[in-house]
């Protein structure tokens, strides 16, 4: 690290201006062929490097050798340190380290016992959960039943990023300390699964601190203890030695957004960082040949698509957003930009796959095969001879060639005459105009599924509960009628039905693929394997001596 | 070393008179004498001839995309060839043809940003230098105050709320960066007022703005010319720096800042990809740099013309 800080430093400063950029280039160059090299092993001290400072007093105390620091390279920042607000991946992720959550999902998607051991319905609108009682927040408070009814109050009367998450829930009571009831509008089969979006927080805490402050010095009951914040640099949790599942290996895991490919990897030789995310296909090899470090691939829960507004012109007209998904060649795509690390499910699913409840249950959905013509054919009958101009937003550094997927997709779109306003934006700045439901045009965008249910999408993304970029009556209506269907395979056909009309005959997206999540750590690195859902586990991580 | 500096004169040293006839020949000889002028002369014109007959020279439309022909590289390595003469970026779309269409827009951005920097700048300076008094207090101050904002970061914060795009640079950059040039032309005023036949001028009743035009903006002109031509370089360069930060520009425009920082994520295996717009980049601003500093040397009389040159 510094010794490429330097590099960096000693190249820039003589002449700014006109050969600057070159000179990173060429400064980058030298980084990503000498890092590598220079030191294969990472030195564990190397990960709080940057950090400075931060004693970290107990695992001092302890005195066991030098204190374990995992440092994880995601491509954006945390959006709030408020479990509330966790609403993407990474920020979930690290919501992951500081809370709990009544129920949680083992890697094959399971969902098994939390904070609850038992839960079970009640009545049809109506779920408990038996509470564990030896639960400790981290200022060492127990966990009872007031703070899980005052997490779904908060959230339930509040306008938070995860209230969405979390209908059709509408109440939760106590019962006695250790006993919730969950009540949902009407019977809502996934209920268990929905208790995932809601991170049990402290009530005695957040209403002494309010939420301002929470936001920023959050607790909970997790395995990680938060340490410090400092915003699109570091965010940095320490153990917490007496949570309920017993001690975490790693001393302390630091959060670091790197948005920029190349640094991730570079950080990652240089093993200032352990493990990273979205290594781009193209360098897969590259890495797997070096020694420092190590590629584990994954497919992915993700489902990548091009959502599009269809309130306002051309976009409301469904013929156009057929034509659009017959202008896209995935095939293409997949073999060349994504290098074969995507997966379709044609005529299974187009939503997506098959990890996810209500996968190809049913008939044969049909799909949008590549077929500029038709695409042409079909923007003329809408009234769009001679093609039509749309905005299109996109992120750079979230997922996967993000930014050169876009690229390639207006690319193709133009081909059959639909001329796209492509802006690429960083991720603080797509993210919230997307949930707030501001994008105009095309939006790229790539969905995990913590609820393991083809239910999430739909609500979340294609019904008036959700972010409003499409919502129909008689849609709306199916969705919330299959809520009721506490028979599983009723109900597994159920959302397999609403799916093919959605692409069949809604069209409320440019559907793409799922991906495959690529990861790679440090060769030092171990108790550490990737999930399809995009957890990042950090219970057992650690480093290997060597 | 001149090459990077901004082209801020100080109020002492700025190039006074006008270029007087006698001395335009002599003038014209020292200029093709020197290297550097010549040599920056050179590498305008082609890059300008490169930037006016872009469809003719470009053997590929700059947006066409081959996924099929991605990351090919510059014709003297392994897989290269002639078809691509620097290779294919990530998207197959030839190397060469986008970084000649890029320098349309590098060149249009220069010289457009420039003429409204000179427009407000020129107009502020004159108005401060002749008028004197509170006016000129008031705009000089304005001229400290803008000065003391680093020219980037207050251009970021203006792309950031006009949003992006080729026009929205112009814009930008046009109105961030006047200061330079009122601040010269008004230390050129100050001198010129003073002079006898404008006083002459003043004192038989000629109206302000006819003294102004006739007597006072030709004399400033060479300087403007000189700060100009330097400022286009660095006005090229700000664009990119924009671009590459994702406020300039947008893809699939072929403009070398966003080339370079959609090239950066590959320089271990496809080098050429940031590099080549990058050294497009260098080449063009040391060649405006180079011309522009022999034009100062050489309409500067204090400068010998053996001192002179880069």
């Amino acid at each position: 690290m510094a010794s490429t800080t330097k590099r960096w430093g000693r190249a820039g400063t003589p002449r700014r201006g006109a050969v600057t950029a070159t000179v990173i280039a060429f400064a980058l160059a030298l980084a990503a062929c000498g890092g590598g090299g220079d030191e294969p092993e990472a030195d564990p001290a190397a990960g709080d490097q940057p950090a400075g400072e931060e004693p970290e007093d107990e695992g001092a105390d302890e005195g066991s050798g030098e204190p374990v620091i995992i440092t994880i390279a995601q491509g954006v920042d945390t959006e709030s340190g408020d479990a509330a607000n966790l609403n993407a991946t990474p920020s979930i992720n690290i919501g992951y380290a500081i809370y709990d959550r009544l129920l949680s999902r083992d890697a094959d998607g399971v969902l098994g016992p939390a904070l609850a051991t038992e839960w079970s319905q009640v009545d049809d609108s109506t779920w408990e959960f038996k509470l564990r009682d030896d639960v400790l927040f981290h200022d060492g408070t127990p966990l009872t039943a007031d703070d899980v009814v005052f997490t779904f109050e908060r959230l339930l009367n509040g306008e938070y990023g995860a209230t969405n998450n979390i209908t059709p829930i509408n109440a939760a009571e106590k019962v006695d300390d250790y006993t919730v009831r969950l009540t949902t509008d009407g019977p809502y089969a996934p209920t268990p699964a929905r208790t995932m979006f809601a991170s049990i927080v402290p009530k005695h805490y957040v209403e002494e601190v309010g939420d301002e402050e929470f936001n920023l010095n959050p607790m909970g009951s997790g395995p990680f203890k938060f340490v410090e914040w400092e915003r699109d640099s570091r965010f940095v949790v320490e153990r917490f030695d007496d949570y309920w599942g017993g001690p975490a290996a790693a001393d302390q895991i630091v959060y670091r957004p790197i948005s920029e490919t190349s640094s991730r990897i570079a950080a990652l030789r240089t093993g200032e960082v352990d493990i990273i995310v979205n290594v781009p296909p193209d360098l897969v090899q590259s890495i797997d040949d070096d020694p420092c470090c190590v590629m584990k691939p994954v497919p992915s829960i993700r489902t990548m698509f091009v959502g599009m507004n269809t309130n306002v012109p051309p976009l409301d007209n469904v013929l156009v957003r057929q034509a659009l998904n017959y202008a896209i060649d995935k095939d293409l795509l997949i073999e060349t930009v994504m290098g074969g690390l995507a997966y379709k499910h044609d005529g299974q699913s187009l939503l997506f796959g098959p990890q996810v409840y209500g996968f190809g249950a049913g008939e044969p959905i049909e799909d949008y095969p590549y077929d500029p013509d038709r695409a042409r054919e079909l923007l003329a009958e809408a009234g769009y001879p001679d093609g039509l101009s749309v905005e299109f937003e996109a992120p750079r550094g979230r997922y996967l060639n993000d930014a050169e997927l876009s690229e390639a997709i207006a690319g193709m779109l133009s081909e059959v005459g639909v001329q796209t306003n492509l802006t690429i934006s960083e991720w603080g700045t797509f993210w919230p105009k997307t949930v707030e439901g501001n994008q105009q045009g095309l939006w790229f965008l790539g969905l995990g599924n913590t609820l393991n249910d083809a239910e999430y999408y739909y609500t979340l993304y294609l019904s008036s509960d959700g972010r409003g970029y499409y919502a129909t009556d008689h849609m709306d209506e199916r969705i919330r009628q299959q809520y009721a269907i506490l028979d599983e395979a009723e109900r597994e056909a159920t959302l397999h039905d609403i799916h093919k009309t959605f692409v069949e005959e809604e069209v409320p997206w440019i559907f793409l693929w799922d991906q495959a999540d690529l990861y790679a750590t440090g060769a030092n690195i171990t108790g550490w394997e990737p999930r399809a859902d995009e957890r990042i586990d950090i219970m057992t991580v650690t480093r290997s001596d060597g | 070393m001149t090459i990077d500096t901004p082209p801020t004169l100080e109020d002492g040293q700025a190039p006074p008179a006008t270029v007087s006839r006698t001395g335009s020949r002599s003038k014209m000889r020292q200029f093709r004498r020197n290297f550097g002028a010549m040599f920056g002369l050179t590498v305008i014109v082609v890059v300008c001839l490169m930037a006016l007959f872009a469809p003719w020279v470009a053997p590929y439309d700059p947006t066409a995309q081959v996924l099929l022909n991605r990351n090919r590289p510059p014709f003297w390595m392994d897989g290269g060839t002639f078809d691509h003469v620097l290779g294919t970026d990530q998207l197959g779309r030839d190397l060469f043809s986008r970084i000649v269409y890029g320098a349309r827009i590098s060149l249009f951005v220069g010289i457009a940003t420039v003429l409204i920097q000179t427009s407000i700048g020129v107009t502020v300076g004159l108005i401060a230098g002749y008028r004197r008094g509170w006016v000129d207090t008031l705009f000089m101050r304005i001229a400290d105050v803008w000065l003391a904002i680093p020219f980037l970061v207050l251009a970021i914060a203006v792309a950031v709320i006009l949003g992006p795009g080729v026009m929205n640079t112009v814009l930008v950059l046009g109105l961030v960066g006047w200061v330079t040039y009122a601040r010269v032309v008004r230390a050129e005023v100050l001198t010129v007022r003073e002079r006898d036949y404008v006083l002459a001028a003043r004192s038989i009743g000629t109206p302000a703005l006819r003294i102004v035009r006739q007597h006072i903006v030709p004399n400033v002109m060479a300087s403007v010319l000189v700060v100009g031509t330097l400022q286009i370089s660095r006005m090229i360069i700000a664009e990119a720096s924009l671009s590459f930060l994702g406020l300039g520009v947008q893809p699939p425009n072929p403009a070398w800042g966003s080339m370079i920082s959609e090239g950066r994520d590959r320089l271990g295996q496809q080098w050429w990809l940031a590099t080549m717009p990058g050294l497009a980049l260098m080449l063009t601003t040391l060649g405006i740099n180079l011309l522009g500093d022999s034009m100062r040397d050489i309409l500067d009389p204090k400068l010998g013309p053996k001192e002179g040159g880069a």
